[in-house]
């Protein structure tokens, strides 16, 4: 039951991953993510709250010069973001080699979508780009236009919707007017869309997108609710064995943008952060499960998974703990493993309302550990201590679940080890194990087959060595190790290998 | 055989899985190249891997990674839950090697 249902979601979830929306969405949200790590890092080192640090930024006119890549990245993001999606969109749909040029094509309609300002008169006329729509506020046009623009310029490719130039011109020259009905296509209805825009009570096509669609949006991204839907989902995929964030993670970074973002720059100009919820919270990680396992495991089992998963979770990587004790599709974990996550978010969100944790500053690190992330992203220590509290509050979650399965498995080994005993008294009259470099080469020989004449089945491989049953009942088993002995001596593969025979 | 990739969300956990095996093939003086990999740039090798391993909390993209290597001789499978967790390089160095026999 289990199964056939654990199929169906594996099923489900590989078609949402080929889906090509989502994975131009993921492509392109990790190409542009080196600017949102820039953005991050420079706000960071601008907004250090330190008086003393930032009177002396402001004496030498640095803070002006910080502001900059974060300018540049936090409220210039939509331009990136639409050049990666009509990119990636060209890509997956098999129209690589126009790629770059309707990605430029994207871009140009993008802007044509900006609205601009002619500022002072004549000679002073001075015509200026607002940034106010290239950040997250134009994310979703973003979207739009390089989806947009990706498939108009997909389809005149497959159509062939070219200038047909004469034989004689060179194949070079006749390329270079390939993309030039398109984009004049482009040009046309983008003007046409602006111009239309320009008659509505919105003014423009940014405002409209944004009044209509991710204004109301806001019912989802004010409250903890829906982080704390988006997580649970997460944790419930990771529960079953799918790569949970793949997933969601696209969707967080999209619904959420414009409050991280937001108070990025906030953060980075000094000035007060407006949005409790960024998407990002406090986060646990896996890291209260490790820890439980390592105090409370005394099975060979958990003791062996904590030691090898420990480094990697630290780092974020769960795989290793999680499939490995397992987590996955272990009824046990599934309480733990769920609801840790969705609990973090309302123990962020409770701690901000009640003044006691500074708002997210929206920074994004990648693989960076989470307690490490908790004092970059909310304001250093008090963040740090709020996360270290989560910590021990996932500990004791996570202690009566740890402890069963521990215990569990304590038994298992127990029961093994009397087993294994057993077996190897039973067998040795009719079992020989032969240690050899070449393992391989001994079932090659022996599994199944007449060799001194007696037949062998291989019943183990270790490392170094395999061991064969045969039958007992004709010939004792000294007499087909001497037999096997002198076979090994005489054969010309083996005689060239130490082998030992017991 | 001589090229093997394996490939998870962003190649990170395998990373580790990767390091793993090439300690085992060191240990049983085998010459392979181990590498990890993304699951979107598995074609994107300059010389095409003879086995692709797939990390089992992608298993969904299987056959996604068999869409992007149709036409070469690169063989794919998802790997070993239970191996992939307790980092068992040996194991899926075997699982490597048969795949790349069978």
């Amino acid at each position: 039951m289990l199964k056939t249902f654990e199929d169906k979601l594996i099923d489900w979830a590989g078609k949402i991953s080929r889906s090509t929306v989502l994975n131009v969405i993921q492509h392109s949200f990790m190409q542009i993510f080196p600017f949102m790590m820039i953005g991050s890092i420079f706000a960071l080192i601008a907004g250090l709250p330190i008086e003393a640090y930032t009177n002396m930024l402001a004496a030498t006119g640095l803070d002006v010069l910080l502001q900059i890549p974060v300018q540049y990245t936090t409220e210039f993001i939509s331009v990136y973001l639409v050049y990666a999606v009509a990119y990636n969109y060209c890509v997956e749909k098999g129209n690589k080699k126009n790629a770059v040029v309707n990605g430029l094509i994207s871009l140009f309609a993008f802007m044509i979508l900006v609205p601009y300002q002619v500022v002072g008169e004549g000679w002073e006329a001075v015509t200026s780009i607002p940034f106010t729509y290239t950040g997250a506020k134009g994310m979703f046009i973003a979207l739009f236009v390089g989806f947009g623009v990706g498939a108009l310029c997909t389809t005149a490719y497959k159509k062939k919707w070219t200038i047909k130039m004469p034989d004689s011109v060179p194949p070079f020259v006749a390329n270079s007017f390939s993309s030039l009905i398109p984009a004049f296509i482009v040009a046309f209805l983008f003007l046409i869309i602006r111009f239309v825009f320009s008659f509505t009570p919105w003014g423009s096509v940014f405002n409209a997108f944004y009044t209509l669609l991710q204004k109301p949006l806001s019912v989802v991204t004010s409250g903890p609710w829906g982080v704390a839907i988006i997580e649970t989902v997460s944790m419930t995929l990771w529960w079953l064995g799918i790569h949970g964030g793949a997933v969601t993670y696209q969707i967080k970074n999209i619904l959420f943008a414009e409050n991280r973002l937001g108070n990025l720059a906030a953060y980075a100009a000094g000035e007060q952060m407006t949005h409790a919820v960024t998407g990002l919270f406090l986060t646990p990680g896996v890291l209260p499960l490790i820890f439980m396992c390592f105090v409370v495991g005394r099975s060979q089992r958990t003791k062996s998974v904590t030691k090898v998963a420990a480094v990697p979770a630290i780092f974020g990587i769960s795989e290793p703990i999680n499939f490995g004790l397992p987590t996955v599709l272990n009824p046990l974990m599934a309480i733990p493993t769920i609801i840790t996550y969705p609990l973090a978010v309302f123990y962020t969100y409770a701690l901000n309302m009640a003044g006691l944790l500074p708002y997210c500053n929206g920074t994004q690190i990648r693989n960076c550990p989470y307690f490490i992330l908790a004092f970059v992203q909310f304001g250093g220590f008090v963040g740090l201590f709020w996360w270290i509290v989560l910590f021990a509050i996932c500990c004791a979650i996570y202690f009566p679940f740890v402890k069963a399965l521990d215990k569990q498995y304590v038994k298992e080994e127990m029961g093994k080890e009397t087993n294994d005993s057993l077996v190897g008294q039973n067998a040795s009259n009719d079992t020989i194990t032969i240690t050899c470099a070449k393992p391989e080469k001994i079932v090659e020989a022996f599994d199944n087959k007449e060799v001194v004449g007696q037949k062998f089945a291989v019943i183990n491989i270790e490392e170094h060595s395999v061991t064969v049953n045969f039958d007992s009942s004709n010939s004792s088993k000294e007499e087909v190790v001497k037999l096997l002995n002198k076979f090994m001596k005489e054969d010309s593969y083996f005689s060239g290998l130490m082998v030992q025979i017991k | 055989m001589k090229k093997i990739l394996l490939c998870c969300s962003m190649g990170m956990s395998t990373s580790i899985v990767v390091s793993a095996m090439k300690k085992a093939a060191a240990a049983q003086g085998k010459d392979y190249e181990i590498s990890a990999t993304d699951i979107n740039s598995v074609d994107e090798e300059d010389e095409t891997p003879d086995v692709v391993l797939v990390g089992p909390q992608v298993a969904h993209a299987l056959d996604q990674v068999k869409e992007l290597l149709e036409g070469t001789d690169a063989k794919v499978a998802v790997m070993n839950k239970e191996d992939y967790g307790s980092v068992n390089g040996e194991a899926i160095l075997k699982f490597a090697e048969e795949l790349a026999e069978a």
